[in-house]
């Protein structure tokens, strides 16, 4: 499929392509345009998505309206297949309440591997499974998006098994919802409470952490930090807000948050057992009372609500809604994304910082922002979107376990984390790293394609079923066995999986590995009884034929193509 | 030695010409390397929190009296049951950091105690953060590996701000520093280019059906999938274009290692599994002369709360959970030492520097069930052919309670970051001028002659 029609791009031009000059769909098919919406915005498209996209009405601008209608609305989409899965897998601590997280994974002598990690184990999987089935796809890409915005190491030994609340309570609720609701969810999270020590800020003992990052990572960033001690150094804009932070704002900030803690049974709180539950209270007796000065407005003692108070300052401040537009574009659109449209979301994110669907008004504006529409194959994939499409493209049978006994997911797992992208497994606070030199190295490029060698061979069981529907794919697509010639299979699964844009000297190579001595328009045996094909001496195309499709098929993720979006 | 670009730029023209490529092995590690030679700093991280009151332990005199008194009997190691360190007698060690469970403590020094006897392993009391607490393993180890104690949420690692801020390092085949880590160790964090490989031998295609997973030689015409790898990524222009041809032509050469059938030199052995083949590994790739300059390792299972053994020397039936823990340590790193010393390109050793550090000690006391648990100061190591080793240095904090910190714990006499940057400073060249950037607050730089230079 020759898609380069050359005409003109939203971006600054072609120099900011990861790849080549190929690789530019611009074609004007509509098939074309939903493939480029729904690689960028979703975990891959699959062919039942470009169909339902297709069907939404008569224009590209018509259908992307309608799709965003239902990606954004969430309560609107189907989640039947997911919920079945999700069911099915028999996961027991997804619906705990956080205090019996508490009792039966932190207290009641759950000290030991695996047990205290069955929370995050099992957050994890449906993670994957999210990814792969929910219809809410966009959704699940604004989830992972604030898991990183708000990063806590969800493996940790106090974090890993009051993990669920954090991903359930914190951070899905409000995915498309409002930002300043999600930051207070967040602030309360017992997850959070623990990674970034404000459990323990507390009148005459202050931990600044939470309050460090809040203002430098959360919400203002790092671009409007005045180090030093003194508040006057930063000017105050014409909203009456201070432009920036200072290092007095951060201690500041920490003295609103006093008390705000976990009920954890520290030897402070009463001896009884509802000050051990593993919730989030707050302790006035460790609030430091007393006015504070943040962002140049005075904030009156007001107990709890003080925190409150910084949490409105930042929500509505401009800087926070620079810095999350920023962001967003940059996981939307490019890693150097342009300025004007960062300055457009922004504004989209400031008025209506207080509107209870803020977040999806925003997502509305990127998504069908020119930019957005006409810009592909600048950002790469990250493990995570990488083998999450490899799957959710291939008709799967996945059901990813964690702590049992043999599985093929033991294999799975091990070979994702070392692809370094482990889900929650990101140590530092500032969430894993969304621009392509990070994802671009040997190690990280070398393990990916390690796991993608093996997905196509992963089985249910020894000897069963594989968990990608590769072999019936490829029947399904041509009944008749005189088709199946390599350059047809090799075509049929670069079509699904990169639109049909491979390079020509790459298709070359998998229609050479997979032909072997065969000629290319010859066809190959797919149905021997053996599942791979068995000994056929020095006579190479007769070599474990179905073994070989499944290795084109990994050749064909390993691709450059693929690993873009 | 022939890098794999030339080799692969020397088969294309041979190719091209028709003249035949003779057969050739492309890694022999009994070959010298690239003649870089550069030295190499290793960084092994105890996870866990060792007890290191458990590993070098009063054995007479003042200490002695001091340590019986305090100790909890259920981690008391009499002095009978350590083998000697000093000429005085006043320390010894645990005695499965130089024998076996079955061997009585008087046996031939092995591990360890062997390479302490030839000075070739140096010992650092009261080592720690000195300017920051904290007996969390999360943030006491984050702030180690990031090189700020005190802050964990420092964007980069120690080792990452040594390579960035180095100049004249060698050119690397792969990679300068190699992670030897399921996830990016925080060491290396910003490091776009470091490797992170739970062992070497897993940096490799290799999860295709076993058919055509491999070429096989005794089909004629077979190449396995990964061979094609290369010429996938041949054509196509722009970073990710790049990236993914120096991945399959580093897949190239890592296969070509064959880290699998590795021979090590000189009889040494490394341990199956984790930190052995890991070492074993790392030995390989300095054998290589690939440029490497820095790795880290991890060899955990030190947070002894419960149950953390007392040894029983000349009983090979008796269960030491740290023993055994610590003679898995003692003989990798003595494997490593042996197998670089040893080897046929020189003692390669010379070159090689290790440093063993832990995130803090345990509670002298011990606890009710047999354990420690998180305390302050602690032992670091160092170890190689430049080191002067055979002697105790920091100085020991004292186990009298008014030199305990917080009357329970060792003291920290000792900044971690003073051996680490004695080690780059005399060992890696690094100007002492510059060791702000890699650990900023460090204050001045006080070398302690643990490293020749």
């Amino acid at each position: 499929m020759e898609t380069f029609l050359g005409g003109t791009i939203g971006l600054r031009g072609d120099e900011d392509l990861i790849f080549n000059d190929r690789f530019v769909d611009r074609s004007s098919e509509p098939a074309d345009f939903a493939w480029r919406v729904l690689e960028r915005a979703t975990y891959g498209a699959r062919p039942q998505d470009i169909a339902a996209f297709l069907a939404l009405g008569d224009s590209d601008d018509e259908r992307l309206n309608a799709w965003l209608d239902q990606q954004l609305d969430v309560s609107a989409l189907p989640g039947n297949e997911l919920e079945t899965r999700l069911a099915s897998l028999g996961f027991t601590t997804l619906d705990k309440p956080i205090t019996q997280l508490w009792s039966d994974h932190v207290r009641g002598g759950m000290t030991d591997w695996p047990q205290r990690y069955y929370p995050v184990g099992e957050s994890d999987a449906a993670r994957w499974l999210r990814a792969v089935y929910s219809e809410r796809q966009v959704y699940e890409m604004m989830v992972e998006f604030w898991h990183d915005h708000f990063n806590v190491a969800g493996w940790d030994f106090s974090i890993a098994p009051v993990f669920v609340q954090h991903d359930r309570d914190a951070i899905r609720p409000e995915a498309l919802g409002n930002f300043r609701t999600l930051l207070e969810s967040v602030a309360t999270s017992t997850a959070m409470l623990h990674y970034l020590d404000n459990l323990s800020n507390r009148s005459g003992g202050y931990n600044e952490n939470w309050a460090r990052e809040l203002l430098e990572l959360h919400t203002l960033g790092a671009d409007v930090y005045f180090p030093g001690a003194a508040h006057g150094n930063v000017p105050i804009g014409e909203d009456g807000l201070a432009t920036g932070y200072s290092d007095a704002d951060v201690y500041d900030v920490a003295r609103c948050f006093t008390g705000w803690t976990v009920r954890n049974g520290h030897w402070q709180f009463p001896d009884t057992p509802e000050f051990d539950t593993g919730e989030f209270f707050y302790y006035a007796n460790w609030h430091e009372g007393g006015s504070k000065y943040v962002l140049g407005n005075w904030l009156q003692p007001s107990g709890q609500q003080q925190a409150r108070d910084v949490m409105d300052l930042l929500a509505r401040h401009s800087a926070t809604a620079r810095h999350l537009a920023t962001k967003l574009c940059r996981r939307f659109i490019a890693d150097e994304p342009p300025q004007a449209l960062i300055d457009s979301t922004a504004a989209v994110w400031q008025a209506s910082w207080q509107a209870p669907d803020q977040i999806a008004q925003v997502m509305r504006h990127l998504l069908s922002s020119d930019e957005f529409k006409s810009g592909q194959g600048r950002k790469v994939r990250r493990p995570f979107e990488l083998v999450a499409s490899a799957i959710r493209k291939m008709d799967p049978d996945f059901a990813p376990r964690q702590f049992s006994a043999w599985t093929p997911y033991g294999a799975f797992f091990n070979r994702f984390q070392q692809a370094g992208h482990g889900s929650f497994r990101w140590p530092a606070p500032d969430g894993y790293p969304d621009t392509q030199t990070r994802w671009t190295s040997a190690s990280v490029m070398g393990q990916s394609w390690r796991l993608l060698s093996l997905l196509p061979e992963l089985r249910q069981s020894e000897e069963g079923p594989f968990l990608l529907n590769i072999h019936s794919i490829t029947i399904d697509a041509f009944p008749d066995a005189g088709d199946r010639t390599a350059i047809n299979l090799v075509d049929f699964w670069s079509a699904r999986l990169v639109n049909g844009d491979m390079e020509e000297g790459r298709r070359q190579v998998a229609i050479d590995f997979l032909r072997q001595n065969a000629d290319p328009d010859e066809a190959l045996d797919l149905t021997s009884d053996l599942p791979n094909g068995g000994w056929q001496g020095n006579d190479l195309k007769r070599h474990y034929t179905p073994v070989r499709l499944r290795a084109t098929v990994s050749l064909i993720l390993m691709s450059p193509e693929f690993y873009q979006r | 030695m022939i890098s794999r670009r030339d080799f692969i730029k020397a088969c294309c023209a041979a190719a091209a010409t028709g003249a035949s490529v003779p057969g050739m092995a492309y890694f022999n590690p009994t070959a010298p390397g690239r003649g870089v030679g550069n030295d190499v700093i290793v960084y092994l991280f105890l996870r866990g929190g060792i007890d290191g009151l458990h590993l070098v332990v009063p054995a007479s005199g003042p200490e002695r009296i001091a340590y019986e008194a305090i100790r909890h009997p259920g981690v008391l190691i009499p002095d009978t049951d350590l083998r000697p360190l000093d000429s005085l007698g006043r320390w010894g060690l645990h005695p499965r950091a130089g024998g076996g469970a079955g061997a009585d403590v008087g046996s031939a020094p092995q591990w360890l105690q062997r390479l302490w006897v030839q000075n070739k392993l140096a010992i650092v009391q009261g080592c720690g953060m000195s300017s920051a607490l904290s007996r969390s393993h999360f943030d006491a180890q984050a702030w180690m590996d990031l090189g700020t104690p005190g802050s964990k949420n420092t964007p980069t690692g120690w080792i990452t701000r040594y390579l960035s801020s180095a100049t004249g390092l060698p050119e690397p085949e792969l990679s300068s520093v190699f992670g030897f880590s399921s996830t990016l160790p925080l060491s290396l964090l910003g490091n776009d280019q470091a490797f992170t490989v739970n062992s070497a031998e897993e940096f490799r295609v290799d999860g295709f059906h076993w058919s055509w997973d491999d070429n096989d030689s005794t089909i004629a015409g077979h190449q396995g999938a990964p061979t094609r790898l290369s010429d996938l990524w041949a054509q196509g222009g722009g970073l990710l274009g790049d990236k993914g041809r120096t991945t399959a032509e580093a897949l190239g050469l890592m296969r070509d290692m064959a880290f699998d059938s590795y021979q090590p030199e000189g009889g040494a052995e490394y341990p199956g599994g984790g930190l052995g083949v890991q070492m074993q590994n790392l030995a390989q790739l300095i054998k290589q002369d690939s440029g490497l300059v820095a790795a880290t390792l991890d060899y955990g299972g030190w947070d002894t709360h419960d149950g953390q053994g007392l040894p029983q020397p000349g009983n090979p039936d008796h269960y030491d959970y740290y023993g055994n823990r610590l003679e898995g340590l003692a003989r990798s790193v003595d494997a490593f030492y042996t197998d670089l010393s040893q080897s046929s390109q020189g003692n390669l050793m010379n070159r090689v520097t290790v440093v063993l550090l832990s995130e803090f000690g345990r509670k002298v006391r011990g606890n009710q069930s047999n354990g420690t648990d998180h305390g302050y100061g602690n032992v670091a190591m160092a170890l190689g052919g430049r080191v002067n080793g055979g002697q105790f240095y920091g100085g020991f904090p004292g186990l009298d309670k008014s030199s305990l910190f917080e009357s329970q714990d060792l003291a920290v006499t000792t900044d971690y970051r003073q051996i680490m940057a004695e080690a780059l400073v005399k060992r890696m060249g690094f100007p002492s001028s510059s060791l702000e950037q890699v650990f900023p607050g460090m204050g001045a730089y006080q070398p302690m002659g643990i490293f020749q230079a």
